[in-house]
């Protein structure tokens, strides 16, 4: 059984230091935000992310939407892409990669409740 | 005429599906939630540590290789499993463990790792910093079947073999020049190409394996390798691989590659990249480029690294693309 017993773990320091950190090589989503997702392709770029009070969807200029003003919400799957529709005086959708579809309906049942009804 | 599966006249498509994206949040079970749908994970345990729990995971590349990164600030724990793909990590913050066919083993700070395929591990891995590789199967074993004759199917790599100081510092060189190509969204596709394909390389040679346990394949007879070598010259300035060429002539790639060796004294990609460096010089020499624009026309070729092709524009024509003869 493994455990995340800090001794254990202990760091072995014969690395190579030119090794390169990938982390800082990759595209960045607003560091405010609780949750955040983006995803481009050749068929689709969108965005999503949720801050305390309102959800940002869509890439450049990003629909602000608080949450008092939705009114339900889905997401379909299609292939690799999961499309996020908000109701809200209106419809409003982005769509994204399908592999974060897990942590997406987790992220917005959260802040809005069950997915199509408003909490 | 044989059927050869698709016109010649087709531009040929290699816009492979790509993707970049960065998820992120403050959440446990979210992150439960992302990481055990991305790793075919089970049983993720998540707890805290003395910092604010925080994760951000990023992801950029197509569906034949991508390059992955890994924020993630608590201690996690389960089992995972990478299904059809080779995957190289490292932790350059933090620290893990995995567990992989009853052997442990500690992830070293900065020093790559290639786990199992199709085989379930545990680990442990707290406060890290990830860095992640992550090659599909047909792609690296295509490249494995033209440069060693690899004769198809799983590549089996010696997992207890630890990689050599020299064979690291190469695979960090590539990774530095042939990451940021496969993230950009303005590469070209022969850039790009050029880049995944160097990975795959750097992965073949930094990781101990098998090389063609039944000796070299048998050639493809001269005249095929020919016919060949026209069908890749016809579709130099597109993303052809010495794989389409087989595909399309019924050969098996590894008797393909064999056969060009006997040929033309070279891999079936060095043959190609030499085709390619001919149109650059030809670009250059009608256009009377030289510094910055000769490297342009170098990127436009695919040789997206310039040293790379000031180092094989001199070894192809003793010369420095740079400056005009």
């Amino acid at each position: 059984m493994l455990t995340t017993d800090g001794a254990r773990l202990a760091p072995v320091t014969d690395g190579d230091a030119r090794c390169p950190d990938l982390f800082d090589l990759l595209d960045d989503v607003p560091t405010s935000a609780v949750f955040a997702c983006d995803g481009v392709c050749a068929e689709y770029e969108g965005a999503l992310s949720l801050f305390e009070d309102r959800i940002e969807l869509g890439c450049g200029t990003p629909r602000s939407i608080a949450f008092t003003d939705v009114e339900a919400w889905w997401a379909t799957v299609v292939g690799a892409a999961v499309t996020v529709t908000v109701l809200a005086r209106g419809a409003h959708t982005t769509t994204l990669p399908s592999a974060y579809r897990a942590a997406l309906l987790v992220a917005l049942a959260a802040q809005l409740g069950p997915e199509r009804v408003r909490a | 005429m044989p059927d050869r599966g698709r016109d010649a006249s087709t531009p040929l498509d290699r816009e492979h599906m790509r993707a970049s994206a960065t998820i992120a949040g403050t959440d446990v079970d979210q992150a439960r939630a992302l990481y055990e749908e991305a790793y075919r994970g089970e049983d993720f345990r998540i707890t805290t540590t003395d910092r604010p729990f925080r994760y951000r995971y990023r992801v950029s590349g197509d569906d034949e290789v991508s390059v992955r990164a890994n924020r993630f600030t608590g201690a996690v724990s389960g089992s995972f499993e990478h299904p059809a793909e080779y995957v190289v990590t490292w932790l350059t913050e933090g620290q893990g463990v995995h567990v992989a066919g009853g052997a442990e083993s500690v992830l070293v700070p900065r020093r790559p790792k290639l786990h199992p395929v199709g085989e379930r591990s545990s680990f442990t891995f707290r406060d890290h910093v990830q860095s992640l590789v992550h090659v599909q199967e047909p792609f690296l074993e295509a490249v494995a079947a033209e440069v060693e004759g690899h004769p198809g199917g799983q590549i089996a790599f010696d997992h207890a073999a630890v990689p050599g100081s020299a064979a690291l510092a190469a695979w960090n060189a590539t990774l530095a020049v042939a990451a940021p190509v496969i993230v950009d969204r303005d590469a070209t596709v022969l850039a790009r190409e050029a880049a995944k394909r160097d990975v795959a390389l750097a992965l073949l040679e930094t990781f101990s394996h098998v090389r063609s346990a039944g000796g070299a394949p048998r050639p493809a007879p001269e005249a095929r390798v020919h016919e060949a070598a026209d069908l890749l010259r016809a579709r130099v300035g597109e993303p052809v691989r010495p794989s389409d060429a087989a595909a399309e002539l019924g050969l098996p790639l590894a008797s393909l590659a064999e056969g060009f060796r006997r040929t033309f004294d070279a891999t079936p990609d060095a043959w190609l990249q030499r085709a390619r460096l001919e149109q650059a010089r030809a670009a250059l020499t009608e256009q009377g480029l030289e510094g910055e624009a000769a490297l342009d026309v170098g990127r436009r070729w695919g040789f997206y690294d310039e040293h790379g092709f000031v180092d094989a524009y001199g070894a192809a024509f003793g010369a420095d693309p740079r400056h005009r003869p």
